[in-house]
């Protein structure tokens, strides 16, 4: 039997599907098979590259002064460029956002910040990473040892 | 053991987040303000959990497919070399993703129908992030989005389930126009569009403005409920029409999976597919984790576990001789 996509090879892999009620059979070759093993080539950057240029617009344009961002801009993609985008072109945002959610009235939670005590210990383990970062060894031996201070106290209470 | 076992496969809160006044990623181009976002971000775990962090210009391709086929981070994060980074906790049960579409967008995942946990344990990581960074966010629009559907809570609740027999019969494509009549979303996780392959699909909120976090948590488990209450009963009628040919097919896919020394990704999700019915059934005993062992067969994951590079035809034999051990080694078996 041959291959049902290439025609050409022999198929090896048969595939039975019950789909809508209806059986649909599925003979490939190894090769086309292969096709459906979600190919390596998937991480290839195609989608970014557009959207990072702006579009070139008169100085009479309406602007987020904050992003560059212009109401044409976001028309055509749909997307803000940063949140003060949503105060300067509102006119435009608004109704876009009424359709696609269908109300513009945020019932949800708003921040509630927590502030995490760092113990003693792991403020240490903290500062002395941010040392070795900084490619300041000295300071990094200086806390490591308050580190072994404090756990070796530890150890002997 | 679950009500749904079987059905559901896991649930999935996601929270996106943005620094106010900080361009989105697509807008931004400043490396200081990325590495401010970065470190905000690894700050808050440091206070969280154990994790790991990788920027993803640091990663193999085989390395940043490996985690988007775990389904920790989406395609658009694992190509973006330029700025994209994520946070995964070591259980993998937490993943903030950094500079995809949105600054942060922190996810929270469990292996059963539990969107109430997704959300605490993602919103626990939100509120210490508030705590480090300023959030984008309006009384009126609520939290602040790159693009205007994630506005408001910022939310996705969706679950994972497993619909074969709905899919077998048809009717899932009635159940999928009246879940969109309720502005919920439906897709499949493999394959295109509608095309579900596997017969995995996901459920998820539409729309996320007006409407409370717990409001989008009830309205998606409650369709869920409906959706595996009916696959339930379909798997039912599936028997006593099909009867012993169901049974057949089971089987051979189950003897595929046991005897095959040439695998493909699509000839072991369809066999699997049916196995987990057949599992479901009784018709066949497994106790390892069957979606994990899927996952774990997909290409770059394979190749990881292989411990070195395997072309195409290299793996689909790695991938018979593993799922072989595999099953064997799970007490599978017919019962
Ligand atoms: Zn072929
Ligand atoms: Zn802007």
């Amino acid at each position: 039997m041959l291959c049902d996509k290439c025609k050409k090879r022999q198929a090896s892999v048969h595939i039975k599907t019950l789909i809508n009620g209806v059986y649909v059979e599925k003979h490939l070759c190894s090769e086309c098979a292969r096709d459906y093993d979600s190919e390596l080539d998937i991480l290839s950057p195609s989608g970014i590259v557009s959207s990072m240029f702006s579009t070139i617009e008169g100085p009479t344009a309406k602007r987020c002064k904050n992003c560059g961002t212009t109401a044409t801009e976001f028309k055509r993609s749909g997307k803000a460029g940063c949140s003060e985008c949503y105060k300067a072109f509102e006119d435009t945002i608004l109704p876009i956002v009424k359709r696609v959610q269908g109300t513009l009235n945020h019932v949800g939670r708003a921040p509630s910040p927590v502030v995490k005590e760092r113990s003693e210990i792991d403020q240490l383990r903290y500062e002395m990473e941010e040392a070795v970062r900084k490619e300041d060894y000295r300071l990094a031996a200086e806390i490591r040892d308050k580190i072994k201070a404090l756990e070796g106290g530890r150890q002997d209470g | 053991m679950d009500k749904y076992d079987g059905i559901v496969i896991s649930s999935r809160v996601r929270l996106a987040r943005n620094v106010e006044g900080i361009p989105f990623p697509k807008k931004l181009n400043d490396e200081r303000a990325f590495s401010t976002i970065m470190k905000a971000g690894e700050d808050c775990a440091k206070d969280c959990f154990p994790y790991k962090f990788y920027q993803m210009a640091h990663l193999s391709t085989i390395d940043r497919q490996a985690i988007f086929e775990r389904h920790l981070i989406s395609r658009e994060l694992a190509v973006n070399t330029k700025n994209g980074a994520v946070i995964i906790s070591d259980s993998e049960d937490l993943s903030v993703m950094i500079n995809e579409e949105d600054h942060y967008r922190i996810q929270a995942i469990n292996k059963g129908f539990d969107l109430q946990d997704a959300y605490s344990r993602a919103s626990d990581f939100d509120n210490v992030l508030a705590g480090r960074v300023k959030l984008a966010y309006s009384d009126k629009l609520g939290y602040l989005t790159s693009c205007p559907t994630n506005l408001g809570t910022g939310m996705r609740a969706s679950v994972m389930v497993f619909l074969p027999a709905l899919t077998f019969s048809g009717k899932i494509n009635s159940i999928i126009n009246s879940i969109q009549q309720l502005s919920l979303t439906v897709r499949g996780v493999y394959g295109e569009g509608s095309k579900a392959e596997g017969y995995t699909y996901q459920i998820s909120n539409q729309v996320s403005l007006g409407q409370t976090e717990k409001e989008i948590i009830d309205n998606v488990t409650k369709v869920v409920d409906v959706v595996c209450e009916a696959e339930i009963e379909e798997r039912k009628n599936l028997q006593s029409i099909e009867g012993v040919r169901l049974t057949d097919k089971i089987m051979r896919a189950y003897g595929t999976l046991t005897n095959a020394y040439v695998l493909s990704t699509a000839e072991l999700l369809e066999c699997a597919s049916l196995v987990k019915l057949g599992m479901a059934f009784g018709l066949v005993r497994f106790d390892g984790d069957i979606n994990g062992l899927i996952i774990s067969c997909q290409p770059a994951n394979l190749i990881k576990i292989a411990g070195k590079n395997l072309n195409a035809d290299e793996r689909d034999v790695f991938r018979a001789e593993t799922v072989r051990k595999v099953l064997k080694k799970g007490n599978g078996g017919n019962v």
